[in-house]
C-alpha cells in the first residue's frame, strides 16, 4: 500500500513537469520577443536589449529550461510580463474567490443534479422523465458564458433581483454576488450528475439484493434509500473528483462574464499580452488540482470498495 | 482439403449477438432522425451558406442602421433577424458562422478520433512500456487546463481555425485513448483474435480486421459527444477575444459582440447562443441514440 502511494506520488510530480514543460516549449516559441512586451512599445532598442539580459532572454533555450525548473522547484515561475510581478503569488491572490466561486459551482451542480438524478431513475420512461432529462440534456448544450448573460439579462436587469456581476466580499452582504454565476454554472453542469446517477440507480435496482429487500417487505422509499441511492453513489465520487479538477478551467469563462476577480479573469486579462509565466502559474495551480483530485477519488473508492485493492 | 484462410476461422468465432445490428437500431430511434436532420440542414447552410444567405455578412449596410444610428430589430424590413451595431445583417453572419462551428467541432473530432483510437489501440495491443509511455502522455494531456491551453495555443501560433482545431483536437484525444485502449486489451483477450493469432495473421493484419471496425463502434458515440464539447469550447474562445480576428463571423463572437448593448439590444447575444446550443443539442442527441443502440446490442 505505502509503495503503491510513493508510486503514484512520483507520477503525480512527473505528470505535472511534463504539463509544465510543454507549456513552457510552447512559451518559449512565441514569436513576438517577451522583452519588448516587458519593456513596453515604446522603449528604445538599448532598454530591451537590457530587459532581455536582464531576464535572461537572450540565453540559449536549455539554460533558460534548466533556470526555469530550478525556479520552479523555488515555487517561483518567473515574472508576469504584464502586471510586473512575480507570476505565481499573483495568481495565488486570487484563489480564495476562484474557490469560492469554484465551490458554490459545483454545489448548484449537486443540489440540482442529485435530486434530478434519483427522480428520473424512479420514475423511469414516464412522461416526467422524459420532460426532465430532455431539460437536462438541453442545459449542458448551453455555452455556459451564454446563459449567464442570459441570466444577468432576465434577472439582474429585468427583474433587479441580484447584481449584474462583480464580488461582494467574503462578508454577509457577499452571497447574492455568488448566486447567479453559480446558479448559471449549476444549471449548465447539473446534467452530467443526473444523467450518471440515473444510469447508475437504476443499474443498482436491478440488482438481487434490491430485489431481496422488496420481497422482504421493506418499503419503496426504504428500499429506495438505504438499498439503492446509496450504492448508486459511487459513481458520482469519480464524476464529483474529474468535476472539481476541472472547475478551474471552466471557471475562466463564468469569472469573465460575472467580472468575479479570480484566477480566471485575471488570465483572460492578459491574452493580449501572451504573458507566459502569468499562464504557467496557473497550468501549475489547475495541474496540480487534477492530479491530486485523482488520487484522491482512488482513495476514496479504496475506503468505500472493499473489493478494489491496489498493491 | 484445404486449411480455412485466416478470416474464415475469424469469421466463424466472431458470433455475431442476436438481434438486428447497431446501425439499425441507431436509425430506428427517431431522435436520430431528429438530431440528424438538423445537422444535415445545418452542413446543407454551411456549405451552401453563399447561396443561402441573404446578404453580405460583413458588409456594414446603411440602411441597416436606424435614424440615430442603432441598430435594427429583428423582423425589420431587409433584415429578419435584426442587424448589429455596424448595420450587419444579423441571419447572414449566422449563416456563414455556422462554417466555423462545423469545421472546428467535427475537424477536431475526427483529429481526437483518429489519434486517439491510434494512441489507445497501440498501448492496449503492445503493453509494457510503450503502453506506460503512451498513458502517461494521456495523463499529461489530461491535466492540462483545457480553456487555458487553447487560448495560449491560439495566442502564440496565431488564432487561425486549422490551429485552433488541431489544439483542441490534440487534448480531446486523451480520452479517446483510453477508451479505445480498454476496448483494445478486451479484443486482444478475445477468442477469434487468438485464433487468428494461432492462424498466423500478422499483429498489423489483426489490427487493422479485427480492432479497428470493433473500437470504432464503440469510440463513435464519444467523438460524436466531442462535437458538441469543441463547438462550445471554440465559440467560448471567441467570446474571450481569443478566437479568428473580426470580421469573421462567428458565434461566439458576435454573443462577445452582443453583451456590449446587453440592455438596449438583447437580440444580438441571443441568436448566435441560440444557435449553438442548438446545434449542441442535435450531436449530443446523436451520440446518445448511438450509445442507446451499441447498448441494446449486447
Amino acid at each position: 500500500m505505502s509503495r503503491y502511494i510513493a508510486q503514484r506520488l512520483v507520477w503525480m510530480l512527473v505528470t505535472v513537469w511534463g504539463v509544465l514543460t510543454i507549456t513552457w516549449v510552447i512559451g518559449f516559441l512565441v514569436p513576438s520577443d517577451p522583452a519588448r512586451i516587458i519593456a513596453g512599445v515604446h522603449a528604445t532598442p538599448q532598454t530591451v536589449a537590457a530587459v532581455a539580459r536582464l531576464y535572461g532572454f537572450n540565453q540559449p533555450f536549455y539554460v533558460q529550461y534548466v533556470r526555469f525548473l530550478w525556479n520552479v522547484l523555488h515555487l517561483n515561475v518567473g515574472t508576469s510580463y504584464h502586471f510586473h510581478a512575480s507570476a505565481l503569488p499573483l495568481v495565488m491572490q486570487r484563489l480564495g474567490a476562484t474557490g469560492e466561486l469554484g465551490l458554490a459551482a459545483v454545489l448548484a451542480e449537486l443540489l440540482i443534479g442529485v435530486p434530478l438524478g434519483i427522480l428520473t431513475a424512479q420514475r423511469r420512461d414516464t412522461r416526467l422523465d422524459v420532460l426532465v432529462s430532455g431539460g437536462l440534456v438541453a442545459g449542458s448544450s448551453m455555452p455556459t458564458y451564454w446563459f449567464g448573460i442570459l441570466l444577468i439579462y432576465v434577472v439582474a436587469f429585468k427583474a433587479g433581483i441580484l447584481p449584474v456581476g462583480g464580488f461582494g466580499g467574503y462578508g454577509p452582504g457577499g452571497w447574492s454576488y455568488l448566486v447567479l454565476p453559480a446558479v448559471t454554472y449549476g444549471i449548465t453542469g447539473a446534467a452530467y450528475y443526473g444523467r450518471l446517477l440515473r444510469a447508475s440507480l437504476i443499474d443498482v435496482m436491478a440488482q438481487d439484493h434490491v430485489r431481496t429487500a422488496r420481497a422482504k417487505g421493506l418499503s419503496g422509499r426504504g428500499v429506495l434509500w438505504r438499498h439503492v441511492v446509496r450504492n448508486g453513489l459511487m459513481p458520482l465520487v469519480t464524476q464529483l473528483g474529474i468535476d472539481l479538477a476541472n472547475t478551474l478551467s471552466g471557471l475562466i469563462v463564468l469569472e469573465t462574464v460575472f467580472d468575479w476577480p479570480g484566477v480566471g479573469s485575471l488570465v483572460v486579462q492578459a491574452i493580449d499580452y501572451v504573458d507566459v509565466p502569468l499562464i504557467l502559474a496557473a497550468t501549475l495551480l489547475a495541474s496540480v488540482l487534477v492530479v491530486v483530485l485523482n488520487f484522491a477519488v482512488d482513495l476514496v473508492y479504496l475506503a468505500l470498495d472493499p473489493r478494489i485493492s491496489y498493491t | 482439403m484445404l486449411a480455412p484462410s485466416v478470416d474464415e476461422v475469424v469469421r466463424a468465432s466472431d458470433v455475431e449477438p442476436r438481434g438486428p445490428s447497431t446501425l439499425v437500431r441507431f436509425v430506428r430511434q427517431p431522435r436520430t432522425w431528429l438530431a440528424g436532420g438538423f445537422v444535415l440542414l445545418l452542413i446543407l447552410v454551411a456549405l451552401g451558406a453563399p447561396l443561402v444567405s441573404p446578404k453580405n455578412p460583413d458588409f456594414p449596410y446603411p440602411n441597416g442602421l436606424s435614424m440615430i444610428g442603432a441598430p435594427l430589430p429583428p423582423l425589420s424590413a431587409g433584415f429578419p433577424l435584426g442587424t448589429d451595431s455596424l448595420g450587419r445583417d444579423v441571419l447572414s453572419r449566422l449563416i456563414w458562422g455556422s462554417r466555423l462551428a462545423l469545421e472546428v467541432g467535427v475537424g477536431s473530432s475526427a483529429v481526437a478520433l483518429v489519434g486517439g483510437t491510434l494512441l489507445g489501440m497501440v498501448a492496449g495491443y503492445f503493453k509494457g512500456a510503450v503502453d506506460v509511455a503512451i498513458m502517461r502522455w494521456v495523463d499529461m494531456m489530461l491535466a492540462f487546463p483545457f480553456v487555458l491551453f487553447v487560448i495560449f495555443v491560439a495566442a502564440v501560433f496565431g488564432s487561425s481555425v486549422p490551429i485552433i482545431l488541431v489544439a483542441i483536437g490534440i487534448l480531446q484525444m486523451a480520452p479517446i485513448a483510453r477508451l479505445a485502449r480498454a476496448k483494445t486489451l478486451e479484443i486482444v483477450a478475445m477468442a477469434y483474435v487468438e485464433a487468428a493469432t494461432a492462424s498466423g495473421a500478422s499483429r498489423a493484419r489483426i489490427l487493422a480486421r479485427h480492432a479497428v471496425p470493433n473500437l470504432v463502434t464503440t469510440v463513435l458515440p464519444y467523438a460524436l459527444l466531442q462535437v458538441g464539447t469543441n463547438i462550445t469550447l471554440e465559440s467560448a474562445l471567441s467570446y474571450l477575444g481569443a478566437g479568428p480576428p473580426p470580421p469573421t463571423p462567428d458565434w461566439g463572437a458576435m454573443v462577445n459582440e452582443g453583451q456590449q448593448g446587453l440592455t438596449t439590444t438583447p437580440w444580438l447575444f441571443f441568436f448566435p447562443g441560440l444557435c449553438i446550443m442548438l446545434t449542441v443539442v442535435a450531436f449530443n442527441l446523436l451520440a446518445d441514440s448511438w450509445l442507446t443502440a451499441i447498448r441494446a446490442t449486447r
